[in-house]
């Protein structure tokens, strides 16, 4: 087994989703909500549920992650910084 | 307290251990704070560490490019501490320590002599504002 084959069976165990299924539908949900969450939530972090459109706001990634799984322990997610286009940057390219 | 060295590309390189069950594989990474997340782990390692899919997230490259990587967590020992982390996969052969993963530490650089230490420091979590 390949090491990308590997990394797609540890995907199907949370999600049926491709990563560019979850990119768009997670961006879809954003836009929903993106009102009420940049006026309040601006620079925090959110999960969202793509499926369910459940989402979770924590001061960081990993306090977002806690409280989502706390609610949906079997799903997978799709982070976004609120207010910005990247969660994170790697700039080593 | 965490002592590592500067390789001959004049990259800051520290150990770090994977967790697989009980086993633990000692590696080096690289010191990247360019790279704001905790673990870019190269896949030569995925073996090694005991992994789960959790999220995918939207990155910016030094570009400004944008792409969207799989995020994975895994239990690592950083500074003889075992904690759960976030990580990214990469093809590349350098594992990258990130800024998440030091922001509760004093990082210095002896360029001269080579030497890199990474100290634990009073500061708390809730004190750090921005993360990128």
């Amino acid at each position: 087994m390949t090491v990308q084959e590997r990394l797609e069976r540890l995907k199907r165990e949370k999600t049926p989703h491709s990563t560019k299924e979850l990119d768009r539908l997670g961006w879809t949900r954003y836009e929903e909500i993106r009102g009420e969450l940049e006026a309040q939530h601006h620079g925090d972090y959110v999960m969202i549920e793509v499926d369910s459109g459940g989402y979770f706001v924590g001061k960081t990634p990993q306090e977002a992650l806690r409280r989502a799984r706390a609610v949906q322990p079997d799903k997978a997610f799709y982070l976004i910084r609120i207010g910005y286009k990247a969660a994170h940057k790697l700039k080593r390219t | 307290m965490i002592e590592g060295y500067v390789n001959e590309v004049l990259e800051p390189v520290v150990e770090i251990g994977l967790k697989r069950g009980d086993v633990v594989t000692r590696i080096s990474a690289v010191v990247d704070t360019g790279f704001s997340g905790c673990l870019c782990l190269a896949e030569q390692w995925i073996d090694q560490l005991g992994m789960t899919f959790e999220f995918a997230e939207p990155y910016e490259l030094a570009n400004g490019e944008v792409i969207v990587k799989d995020v994975f967590q895994g239990n690592i020992v950083f500074d003889e501490r075992e904690q759960e982390v976030d990580l990214i996969l990469t093809a590349s052969p350098d594992t990258l320590v990130g800024a998440s993963l030091l922001k509760d530490y004093r990082l210095s650089i002896d360029y001269p002599k080579c030497i890199v230490r990474i100290e634990r420091t009073s500061r708390g979590e809730g004190e750090h504002k921005a993360q990128i």
